[in-house]
């Protein structure tokens, strides 16, 4: 709970705890309890001054014990309180009927005074509006008007035995004998009048002081609650520009902004220490002239605010200008700078840099703003943080690219240069070959086929393997992609007696991909269905797309796959024992590929095959997987 | 053209590759001048004037064979110049070759037949 909130409960200790209704009525309680400690003297007072100044003919021992009687319940009624306010589980009701029952008693009291000056000719009898007001102020109407009632049946009934004779009518002569009315009289019954005005006043701005406080209060506190929400607000959005880009020059700009916005200051600067930690330089600056910026190095060794704040700790500057403790006094006063708050950017504890906002008054800056600017300052130190570590990644992709690069330059050019030699020497342009020269150089020359395709496998798993999250994706139409890969196994499906059926959505699929992605995985699986398909034999490839999803089955009447074979197929070099059996050649890397571009699309691949029958691979791709 | 014959141009860093070429180019009527770099290329290109060029997209160095091609147009060259590539290159890939002007691409490892009807078809 604010402070602001804590301190509008007058009379609350802090060792209770009330609600805010209940503290008010304590408050009022206890308010209506002090006038009544001046009501009780005042009637003993007035009676002693109406007996010795005024010599009115008044029963004055009866009023001074009724004077006394005020004082002596309203002690009692004092201490009630004092017990009521330390037990917690006194409600609202219990001081509520405490507080009709002290006016109960009020009632009685003043109908005793009345009786004793007069009756119903008592100028005392304009005194009952002070009760009314009372009761109005401390309870609600209903009950309000039912005391009132009964204040006016007891000055009714009262009126009334005193004209039934039943009670004598106790008459101040001085009140009906002109001859015995004196300017001292006139004076008192005056004052009765301008008192009981000034009492009503006094009750009345009581309540409405308390009301104007209350609103100064809840205006203040609405004005308490927009700057935190604006608050709250700068630090969300800083935090999703943060998020949202790893460009940290964008991130810096968009925090000094919003700095100097949410704290309402002249301008903002974010410096960084160099790379010696010698020296803080300007990374992002919002509102400060080139010529203040330019100004020289800062210095932590020379500024007593910067070698603080590398310490960790956050410095406010009353006047930069004069204060010794800022290594640029007469810059500051050249800019217009008064007052200065810099914090830390701390990462992991250690300070990296400073958050700084300028004033072009003088200004206090409080608690409350030390911290947001705090908060604001460790935005910016996690937006340094990732852009520093995407960096990192950034700089560790290309050197792989570099070693894939030199890699597979290295290991295919010898390949391509031997499978080339093999070539030329099958061609005979290097002379006729024997029959037995011939058999030899063929052999050797599938082998090399064979090599090559198990670089290039390998190469492509390599790569697969430990690319980044932001390899450069782009929106292509997957069936005009699966399209041309199915047009690249159709020369060798026609060669071995196989057709290919494809079942293809007419509109485009546009998907986020890369066309060598989708070529491995399509042309994996289409060279698989193909490669064990025995003669006369059909491969289907059929797309769907549902529920943002995009499925690729691609279907084979071929040999099929074992029960035992199939929780292994997508291992690294794996080959199932019919598949060797039948001779065919392969790398045992396809499926591997498959599974693995699956998986950089946090897709899923699934497989049903019976032998002899066929296999049927199923593929789906989320489409917004990025 | 030299003594009737059509003189290719050879660029590659890999000397074996070069004489494969070299014996299929050789035994079928044409003649060869090589290079080993893309420069030393372009320093042949001009004394010799071949009338046919053929350049290894990656040598030394990645796209210095597309570099080279980009040299060749300012010096004004005419013959057809044609690119060897490796199967699978990522970076031939993400190349569009015929806006470089070239005649087309010769993929290793090379295929005697296909590299000397390209030549039959082009030195007429």
């Amino acid at each position: 709970m604010p402070a602001a909130l804590e301190e509008t409960r007058p009379g609350v200790g802090n060792t209770s705890f009330h609600l805010p209704l209940e503290a008010e009525l304590i408050a009022r309680v206890s308010w209506l309890i002090s006038l009544r400690w001046v009501a009780a003297a005042a009637v003993i007072i007035l009676t002693a001054v109406a007996k010795s100044f005024l010599s009115l003919t008044i029963p004055w021992v009866q009023l001074c014990l009724i004077g006394a009687a005020i004082l002596v319940y309203n002690g009692i009624f004092a201490w009630r309180l004092k017990v009521l306010r330390t037990n917690h589980a006194a409600s609202v009701q219990t001081f509520s009927r405490f507080a009709a029952s002290q006016i109960l008693l009020d009632w009685l009291a003043l109908t005793l005074v009345v009786h004793y000056t007069g009756g119903i000719e008592s100028p005392a009898l304009s005194y009952f509006i002070f009760n009314a007001i009372v009761a109005s102020i401390l309870l609600p109407r209903k009950i309000a008007f039912r005391l009132a009632a009964f204040g006016v049946l007891l000055v009714v009934g009262l009126t009334l035995l005193e004209f039934w004779g039943i009670i004598p009518h106790l008459a101040i002569p001085q009140f009906h004998d002109r001859k015995l009315q004196g300017p001292i009289f006139l004076a008192g019954g005056l004052g009765f009048f301008v008192s009981a005005i000034l009492v009503s006043i006094y009750l009345a701005t009581s309540i409405t002081g308390e009301m104007v406080r209350r609103t100064r209060e809840l205006a203040e506190l609405k004005q308490s609650l927009e700057d935190a929400y604006h608050k709250m607000r700068t630090l969300y959005e800083t935090s999703r520009a943060v998020n949202s880009t790893l460009n940290l020059p964008q991130v810096l700009a968009t925090i000094v902004r919003q700095a100097t916005e949410a704290m309402g200051v002249k301008a903002s600067s974010i410096r960084l220490l160099d790379e010696e930690r010698r020296f803080l330089e300007v990374s992002a600056a919002y509102g400060l002239s080139d010529a203040y910026l330019t100004k020289g190095k800062v210095d932590p060794q020379r500024g007593e605010m910067d070698r603080l704040n590398l310490q960790g700790q956050p410095v406010a500057l009353l006047d930069a200008t004069v204060d010794p403790r800022f290594q640029y006094p007469e810059e500051a006063r050249k800019e217009g700078i008064r007052s200065v708050l810099s914090v830390p950017l701390l990462l992991l504890d250690q300070a990296i840099g400073v958050l700084r906002v300028y004033t072009g008054e003088v200004r206090h800056f409080t608690t409350e703003e030390t911290e947001f600017l705090m908060a604001l300052a460790s935005q910016g130190a996690a937006a340094i943080q990732n852009a520093r570590a995407f960096r990192q990644l950034q700089e560790l992709e290309e050197a792989k690219s570099r070693f894939v690069f030199a890699v597979t330059h290295e290991l295919k050019a010898p390949v391509a240069a031997l499978q080339s030699q093999f070539a030329v020497l099958q061609g005979g342009y290097a002379g006729t070959l024997t029959e037995r020269q011939q058999i030899l150089i063929d052999r050797a020359a599938r082998r090399m086929i064979r090599l090559q395709e198990l670089l290039r496998d390998l190469l492509a798993l390599g790569a697969l393997k430990d690319r980044l999250p932001q390899h450069k994706k782009t929106e292509l139409n997957l069936i005009e992609l699966v399209r041309r890969a199915t047009e690249i196994i159709q020369p060798e499906a026609e060669a071995r007696g196989v057709t290919v059926g494809l079942s293809l959505p007419d509109t485009p699929l546009l998907f986020r991909t890369t066309e060598e992605d989708i070529y491995r995985l399509v042309g994996n699986l289409l060279e698989n269905a193909v490669k064990y398909t025995p003669q006369g034999g059909k491969v289907a490839l059929e797309i769907r797309e549902e529920n943002s999803q995009v499925t690729i089955a691609v279907s084979d009447t071929g040999i099929g796959i074992s029960a035992e074979a199939l929780p292994h197929i997508f291992e690294e070099f794996y080959r199932a024992t019919n598949v060797k059996e039948l001779g065919t050649e392969g790398t045992g890397l396809g499926l591997s590929l498959v599974r693995r571009i699956v998986e950089l699309y946090q897709g899923q691949v699934g497989v049903e095959s019976e032998l002899g029958k066929g296999t049927t691979f199923t593929v789906t791709l989320p489409r917004d997987s990025a | 053209m030299k003594s009737g014959k059509h003189l290719v141009l050879c660029i590659d860093d890999d000397q074996d590759f070069l004489d494969t070429i070299r014996l299929v180019l050789e035994t079928s009527g044409y003649l060869m001048d090589e290079a080993d770099s893309a420069e030393a290329g372009l320093k042949k290109y001009k004394e010799t004037k071949p009338d046919l060029i053929i350049v290894d997209l990656m040598m030394e160095e990645i796209d210095s064979g597309t570099n080279f091609v980009k040299e060749l147009r300012l010096l004004g060259n005419t013959a057809p110049v044609y690119l060897l590539s490796s199967a699978g290159d990522e970076f031939f890939m993400a190349t569009d070759y015929t806006e470089l002007g070239l005649d087309g691409v010769f993929q290793k490892p090379i295929q005697p037949d296909i590299l000397l009807s390209t030549l039959r078809e082009k030195l007429k």
